[in-house]
C-alpha cells in the first residue's frame, strides 16, 4: 500500500537539478540594470534616509529634555535657598543684624560693601539665569 | 526593500522557481528559463504591488505561474512537445545562441525528459491544475495556504486536486508502472 511518504519520497528523488544559477542571475541582473528603477525601490531609499533623520532628531530632542531638567533643578535650588534664607531671617535675632551693621560700618568699609555687593549680585545673577533658562526652555 | 535586497531574495528563490517551470515545460530548459526571466522582470517592475501579505517567494511563484499559462495560451503549445523535424533550426525562444549549441541543448532536453521519465509518466495523466498543485506541494514543499495564494484557487479546490493527484500517484507507484 503506497503511503503519503512513498509519494513524497518518489517526488523528491525525481527532483530535477537546476544548474547555471550564477549565469542565470548574471543575465537577469544585466537586464534589470537596463530597466529604469521602479518608484517602489526609490521609496525604500527615501524611507531609509527618513529613518536616519528621525534618529538624529530624536537624539537632539533628548538633549533638549536633559537641559530643561537641569534648568528646573537649578530654579528649584534657588527657591529652596531663598526659603531657607527667609526662615533664617525669621529665626536669627535682631542682635545678629546689629552685629552685621557694626561690621559693615567698621574700617575698610568700602571693601566690605563691595564684597557684600558682589556676593549678592552673584547670587541674584545665578537665580536670574536659572529662571530665564527655564522660561526659554518652556517656549 | 532596496533593489539589492530584491536581487538577493530572487537569487535565493530562483532555483526552486526554475525547477517548477522546468517540469511544467517538460524538461525544456530554454523555455523554462525564458519564462522565469520574464516573470522575475515583471516582479521587478511591479514591485510596488507587493503588499507583503504573502511571502516574497510565494509572490514570485504566482507571477511565474501566470506567465507560464500566458505563454501556453499565446503559443497554443502542449506541455509535452515533440522535437522539431529540422534539428538544425534554432528552437523557439532561443535568443542569439549558436545553432550547434541550440542543437546540443535540444538533445539535452530530450535526454533530461528520458532521465526523468518516471516523473513524467507519473504526472502526465494529471490535469494542468492537478499537476501544478502536485509539483508545488510535493516537489517545492509549499503549504496549502501558499498554493492557494500562488494559484488563486480556494482551499477546497486545492485539496480536491491534491486528493485526485494522490490517488493517481498511489495507483502508479503501486502498480509498478514506475
Amino acid at each position: 500500500m503506497t503511503t503519503e511518504n512513498d509519494i513524497r519520497a518518489f517526488m523528491q528523488e525525481n527532483r530535477m537539478p537546476v544548474t547555471d544559477g550564477d549565469s542565470f542571475m548574471a543575465d537577469l541582473v544585466r537586464q534589470i540594470d537596463i530597466l529604469p528603477v521602479p518608484a517602489a525601490f526609490d521609496k525604500a531609499e527615501e524611507l531609509k534616509r527618513k529613518e536616519e533623520l528621525d534618529a538624529v532628531l530624536r537624539f537632539f530632542m533628548s538633549l533638549r529634555k536633559r537641559s530643561v531638567k537641569k534648568a528646573v533643578m537649578a530654579a528649584v535650588m534657588v527657591v529652596i535657598a531663598s526659603l531657607a534664607a527667609a526662615v533664617l531671617v525669621g529665626i536669627i535675632p535682631d542682635s545678629f543684624f546689629a552685629g552685621v551693621m557694626e561690621y559693615i560700618s567698621m574700617p575698610l568699609v568700602a571693601f566690605r560693601y563691595l564684597l557684600t555687593g558682589f556676593i549678592s549680585l552673584g547670587m541674584a545673577a545665578f537665580a536670574g539665569k536659572s529662571l530665564v533658562s527655564v522660561y526659554r526652555q518652556s517656549w | 526593500m532596496t533593489k539589492e535586497q530584491f536581487i538577493h531574495q530572487v537569487a535565493q528563490s530562483q532555483e526552486s522557481l526554475r525547477r517548477f517551470l522546468l517540469v511544467l515545460c517538460a524538461g525544456d530548459g530554454f523555455r523554462a528559463d525564458d519564462i522565469a526571466q520574464e516573470a522575475l522582470l515583471k516582479a521587478y517592475m511591479s514591485f510596488g504591488r507587493f503588499e507583503g501579505r504573502a511571502k516574497f517567494s510565494t509572490w514570485l511563484f504566482r507571477i511565474a505561474y501566470n506567465c507560464f499559462y500566458d505563454s501556453q495560451k499565446k503559443s497554443g503549445k502542449m506541455e509535452t512537445e515533440p522535437l522539431p523535424e529540422n534539428r538544425n533550426a534554432a528552437p523557439d525562444g532561443c535568443h542569439g545562441a549558436a545553432r550547434d549549441v541550440a542543437y546540443v541543448d535540444m538533445t539535452e532536453a530530450a535526454d533530461k525528459r528520458y532521465e526523468y521519465q518516471q516523473l513524467y509518466l507519473a504526472i502526465d495523466a494529471l490535469s494542468g491544475p492537478e499537476k501544478v498543485v502536485t509539483l508545488l506541494f510535493y516537489m517545492e514543499e509549499k503549504s496549502i495556504k501558499e498554493i492557494e495564494q500562488i494559484t488563486d484557487m480556494p482551499s477546497g479546490t486545492v485539496r480536491s486536486h491534491l486528493s485526485r493527484a494522490r490517488a493517481h500517484l498511489r495507483e502508479h507507484l503501486s502498480s509498478g508502472k514506475i
